[in-house]
């Protein structure tokens, strides 16, 4: 490869030998130190690659074998030069393009963080800015250690933060502590109290002393377990009374009404099926449309797909393009039939049940009565949950 | 003086172990396959087509036959053919 390449760069030709003595030529060739290369026997003579600097030997070999000598093809750069020696300004392009090309890659123009689970991408991403590193920050100013150390510092969550840069990118990969519970030395004195009222259907207690049972009825408020730990000597008499921070899964069953409706009659959009598409270009934070009037749609929905462009994942540049689609839709008033109505009253009953349970608590019965009147949809009855509570209120232990 | 200056020079060389194509006098042939012949050490061609090469070194003749035969590359220390090789044959006569 190299050698193909030092050949285009000095330039060579390919040359078709007719009459004379081929052999008595070849020797000459080799005896004037003239390498060859691709010497084939083609119909009526041979055809020979030679380098541009040695056709000027040929002159005094052709005559001496009396051969006749064709070039039949030039390439390398010296015949690209020449070919282009009226168009400077492609010169000038280039060397341009390739000065841009290097000063571009002196900045940062993708940033990626993976493996963060509780701290979100844009959390991260502005205590990145905060320190200087953003799209478009100049890769010298940046420290990758001193910036891992910093993440862990402000997120104490990142267990483990690895920050490299390849080529334009910046990539951030994370590790978060999955024990989030703090240990029970971090935690003051202090009681479990009850969140909201209810029945005790289970408690178990690790620390502290429980005031309640299963099947006790408590209120809001209500202490459940309590920081303080009595100890009593052999007579079954206090001794003195020790205080704990209170450790306890209670779980309470507590009935909740359930009151919702929904008019019967609702809009809704109804696409036409007429959308336009709008191309553009954005360079740096710069947006240039291609040239497209203003949408004549008066309700629309707007999709907007960008992509950024790079040599690689690696090697971002400060430019993407993309399209927007807007496709226009009409607001339509319908009305609900019964059925339709009841359907949509179990599909919202659902739903929300769903996201109850997505809480943490747990559905242990529902009465639920769905009535549709003229103009609305009624939905009304009872819920009866199991949830955990326990709030912890810290407490001043009384010395004595 | 001494009557066959070659000879002497051939017993010189390998009475000092010199291996034949270091001291000049012996052509080297590397072959792959039956597509590829390297040869160095040789003197002059004396044809080509694209079935015959002959090859005078100053051991003697080297005649290669085959189908297709072309010079890869050509240079005055040594030469590439490529193509079919059917034989080579070293002749006697015109050693240099």
């Amino acid at each position: 490869m190299i050698e193909a390449l030092q050949r285009y760069l000095k330039g060579w030709v390919r040359i078709r030998l007719e009459g004379g003595s081929y052999e008595r030529f070849l020797n000459l060739l080799s005896a004037k130190e003239i390498d060859t290369w691709d010497l084939l026997s083609v119909d009526g003579g041979y055809e020979l690659s030679i380098r541009l600097c040695d056709v000027r030997k040929l002159k005094d070999i052709r005559r001496k074998c009396s051969t006749r000598i064709k070039i039949v093809k030039k390439s390398g750069f010296p015949f690209f030069l020449h070919t282009y020696r009226r168009r400077k300004f492609l010169a000038v392009g280039a060397l341009f393009g390739f000065l841009l090309m290097f000063f571009l890659s002196s900045f940062i123009w993708n940033i990626e963080v993976s493996g963060n689970l509780g701290e979100t991408d844009e959390t991260v991403f502005a205590y990145l800015k905060s320190e200087g590193v953003f799209f478009g920050a100049k890769k010298s100013t940046l420290d990758c250690k001193e910036l891992q150390a910093k993440l862990r510092q402000e997120f104490p969550d990142f267990i483990w933060v690895s920050a490299r840069l390849v080529g334009t990118s910046l990539f951030i990969d994370v590790e978060e502590n999955a024990i989030t519970d703090p240990g029970q030395e971090q935690l003051p004195v202090s009681s479990l109290q009850a969140e909201r009222g209810g029945t005790v259907v289970s408690i178990v207690t690790r620390k502290g002393t429980p005031l309640v049972k299963a099947g006790d009825r408590v209120e809001k408020g209500e202490i459940l377990v309590s920081s303080a730990l009595p100890i009593y000597n052999d007579s079954q008499e206090l001794e003195k009374t020790e205080y704990c921070a209170a450790d306890a899964d209670i779980f309470l069953r507590t009935v909740y009404e359930y009151q919702d409706s929904f008019p019967l009659q609702y809009q809704k959009k109804v696409y036409t099926g007429r959308e336009e598409k709008d191309y553009f270009i954005r360079i740096f934070n710069g947006i240039f449309r291609l040239a497209h009037p203003d949408t004549a749609f008066s309700d629309y929905d707007t999709m907007t797909e960008s992509h950024q462009l790079g040599f690689s994942r690696y090697f971002k540049l400060p430019l993407f393009v993309g399209q927007r689609i807007s496709r226009e839709y009409r607001m339509e008033t319908f009305t609900y039939t019964g059925e339709e109505a009841e359907r949509e009253a179990a599909r919202q009953i659902q739903a929300n049940l769903q996201k109850i349970q997505d809480g943490g608590a747990e559905i242990e019965d529902k009465q639920i009565e769905i009535t549709v009147t003229g103009k609305e949809c009624r939905m009304e009855g009872t819920v009866t949950l199991i949830q955990k509570t326990g709030k912890r209120v810290t407490e001043i232990p009384i010395e004595g | 003086m001494f009557p066959n200056k070659k000879k002497l020079r051939r017993r010189i060389a390998d009475g000092m172990a010199i291996p034949g194509e270091l001291s000049g006098a012996l052509p080297l042939l590397t072959m792959t396959g039956q597509e590829e012949l390297v040869i160095e050490n040789y003197k002059s061609i004396l044809e080509y087509t694209d079935s015959i090469l002959l090859i005078r070194t100053k051991q003697g003749l080297i005649k290669v036959e085959g189908s297709c035969l072309y010079l890869s590359y050509y240079t005055k220390a040594e030469l590439k053919v490529k193509g079919r090789i059917a034989a080579i044959q070293f002749l006697k006569g015109g050693a240099g």
